[in-house]
């Protein structure tokens, strides 16, 4: 069965969002403070050129996916690339599923072990994983349609406590503009590459490059409000006072006085992107491992074994901020922008011969 | 078979039994007062909402609040102290305010906020104010004929008058962390005090009389220098402070006309701040609202248009003499709770830079000018002073 267009835009919607909490937030007002809301602008506008390099790609052999394009492209090279993505991957679902896994320990379940907050996760994964690319991307739409509910309760919740006084001085101050947008665009837009572990035709694909393009505009405008609400509302002094501004944000939404005190249900907003993140992440390597080495059922034990030791990752939360916001990003670029690039380069080269 | 096991582990995963907490073995804290002891110590003392009483309530005779206190050098310790004597778990998710007693104010606020920011039970949002005169843990003992538990009473006596009195303002917690984090402005704080007997009001026998032993009032606003408490306004000058802050939008103006009294009710009650950056920055205030007649007991008559005219200068002056008893409270003390120091900042911030510290060197110089606007649009029910239309007849 053909995956809808609907269901890959629902991936884009969610994928974007995915490094959103924790990630891209973070980044953003470390660098640009008061400005942040600026960011995701100029991040989306030099993403776009991007996204088009992953859709060219997306677009080049129809029935491959991209571990078999990068076999059919460099032949013994291919599989070296592919293991060096794979391990990426699997490093970024570590960190997506440690960021969640501390989220939910945190501010939910402070009294439960994180071990066994990480097994309930784990289980879920394995299971979706388990049924395949149809029922993974099912499972995206249907999140997706609950996260748009969220994101307009949201924001209508929070709307009219907007006050502009936050984002001024208006361009004032040391701010690092190029790093804050780049931290953004590895964030926000390369994410978006694990669309490229399915083949096209696997796709409904009537119109896909334009719905696709409409998504991320979409998203884009919704990240850009959650920064702006964010920043205008708390000012920068408070964003940077919390640990998740995104969640805290959230004690304040107030709609007629039905939704008040609701931040608990409506921070599963964060937790879904993330968890569908990890899942994304988890069906890439899963993917590749048996591409690249045939695995089928040892795929299931690895996964465990990933997800399972992200826990180990980092030794403390301020270790791992630190990490996540200043070294990390470069690591993304090299690997989902710089591969692709390769990628890029050697199609042309290709395509000059043919 | 797989999915057999599946389903069975399932089961007893997402049962949500895990260290749960059931209603009854919390101990739901509706008020906190953070008092100084004479050792230095903070005492924290929680009002639980002792939900099994509060169920029996018909039962006569019986308190449905409990007290409980602890001591210790941090926040955190002193509410160790208390799980020491209280059998159930503290939980401070639905904590409607907090009361810092004046000695904890003046010593300054930085070591109490952290406690309650890194805490993800707390909400932030809870109402943030100050014992004048008392201890905190004493206001929140006083017991009142109106509302079940006391903290009630005082969070919705600050929510009625932010909205109707202009003496008082409403503080949330996350407002006064926002102000103390901001750059040119500083904080301030709504005050409670006790009239009467505490002792005596925070015992049932005082909620079986007509006038209770002890009743909880509001009183003026603390004023802040950064976190420290420096001062209280009075009366008046609060009522300034909170025109000038955009903090209220109806009060009272009790006006003379002669020896008799006129009152005009201010409603719709609007201020513009406008800066003006020369080399001495200059602020503008515009004030204006819509009023009607509450109360005349003077001799003049309200259907000539001069009269109207005349009560409205006289609402406006009385008007601008609150604003600038506000204004000369914060300059006397140095300290710009109004935020003009923020609006330079925000607007031109390197011309704030130019000031080693605002509220000694910018704000005591700050010129402010005041335009005041009161547009007497009703009389109420009545066309004529009673006085007026008994001198017709």
């Amino acid at each position: 069965m053909k995956i809808k267009t609907l269901e890959v835009c629902s991936f884009i919607f969610i994928v974007m969002q995915t490094c959103l909490f924790g990630y891209a937030l973070n980044g953003c007002f470390r660098y640009t403070g008061v400005n942040s809301w600026i960011i995701p602008i100029i991040g989306s506008l030099i993403g776009f050129i991007l996204l088009l390099l992953y859709l060219y790609i997306f677009n080049y052999k129809k029935d491959l996916n991209i571990n078999e394009l990068n076999i059919h492209l460099f032949k013994k090279y291919g599989k070296i690339l592919n293991s060096f993505l794979m391990i990426f991957i699997s490093f970024l679902a570590m960190t997506l599923f440690w960021n969640l896994t501390n989220f939910v320990s945190s501010q939910y379940l402070y009294n439960t072990p994180q071990l066994f907050v990480e097994l309930l996760f784990i289980g879920t994964i394995i299971y979706i994983i388990h049924n395949g690319i149809n029922a993974l991307f099912r499972t995206s739409l249907i999140l997706a349609y609950i996260l748009l509910f969220v994101s307009i309760l949201n924001h209508t919740g929070l709307l009219q406590q907007i006050d502009i006084k936050n984002i001024m001085p208006f361009f004032n101050g040391e701010f690092d503009i190029i790093r804050s947008s780049f931290t953004y665009i590895v964030f926000i837009i390369c994410p978006i590459f694990m669309l490229l572990i399915i083949p096209k035709n696997k796709i409904d694909s009537k119109d896909l490059n334009k719905k696709i393009i409409i998504t991320y505009i979409v998203t884009s405008i919704i990240i850009f409000t959650i920064i702006f609400l964010i920043i205008s509302i708390f000012g920068i002094n408070l964003v940077n006072l919390y640990q998740y501004p995104g969640y805290h944000i959230l004690k304040r939404v107030f709609v007629g006085g039905i939704t008040e005190r609701m931040e608990k249900a409506l921070a599963i907003y964060w937790v879904l992107t993330l968890f569908m993140g990890v899942i994304f992440c988890i069906y890439y390597v899963f993917k590749s491992l048996k591409d690249n080495f045939n695995f089928k059922k040892k795929s299931y034990v690895l996964i465990f074994i990933i997800l399972y030791c992200s826990q180990y990752l980092f030794k403390n939360s301020t270790i791992a901020k630190y990490w996540i916001e200043t070294s990390f990003p470069y690591i993304i670029g090299i690997f989902l922008i710089g591969i692709p690039l390769i990628i890029f380069i050697k199609i042309k080269k290709t395509k000059l011969i043919t | 078979m797989n999915k057999k096991i599946l389903i069975i582990l399932i089961v007893f995963l997402m049962t949500g039994c895990w260290n749960y907490q059931e209603l009854n073995s919390l101990a739901i804290t509706t008020a906190m007062a953070i008092d100084l002891t004479d050792e230095g110590e903070y005492e924290v003392s929680l009002l639980i909402a002792n939900s099994r009483k509060a169920q029996t309530s018909s039962q006569e005779n019986e308190s449905q609040t409990v007290i409980y206190s602890g001591k210790g050098n941090t926040i955190t310790q002193a509410l160790k102290e208390i799980d020491l004597i209280n059998p159930r778990q503290s939980y401070i998710g639905h904590v409607s305010i907090v009361i810092i007693c004046e000695d904890v104010a003046e010593k300054g606020m930085k070591e109490i906020l952290d406690f309650l920011v890194r805490n993800s039970e707390s909400t932030k949002r809870f109402q943030f104010a100050l014992a004048r005169d008392a201890k905190a843990k004493d206001i929140i003992k006083v017991l009142t004929p109106l509302e079940t538990f006391p903290a009630q009473n005082i969070s919705d006596n600050i929510k009625v008058s932010h909205e109707s009195q202009a003496t008082s303002t409403s503080v949330r917690y996350s407002e006064f962390v926002y102000t103390l984090l901001e750059k040119g402005i500083n904080p301030i704080l709504p005050s409670v005090m006790i009239l009467g007997d505490e002792k005596d009001g925070s015992k049932d026998k005082s909620l079986q009389q007509t006038i209770p032993d002890a009743i909880i009032k509001l009183g003026t606003l603390g004023i802040f220098k950064e976190d420290k408490l420096v001062a209280y306004a009075s009366k008046n000058a609060s009522k300034g402070i909170n025109i000038i802050r955009d903090a209220i939008e109806e009060m009272n103006i009790y006006l003379k006309c002669g020896k008799n009294n006129l009152t005009v009710k201010i409603l719709q009650l609007k201020t513009n701040t406008k800066l003006k950056l020369d080399d001495i920055p200059s602020i503008e205030l515009s004030i204006s609202s819509m009023g009607t007649i509450f109360e005349d007991n003077c001799k003049h008559d309200l259907n000539d248009e001069k009269t109207i005219k005349k009560i409205e200068k006289l609402a406006e002056a009385e008007l601008k003499k609150l604003v600038k008893e506000g204004i000369e409270t914060a300059k006397d003390n140095k300290t710009d709770i109004f935020g003009f120091g923020n609006l330079i900042y925000k607007n031109n911030p390197d011309f704030y830079k130019k000031y080693n510290n605002w509220d000694n060197d910018g704000f005591t110089d700050l010129k402010i000018n005041i335009k005041t606007n009161v547009d007497l649009k009703f009389k109420g029910s009545a066309k004529q002073s009673i006085k007026e239309a008994m001198d017709e007849d």
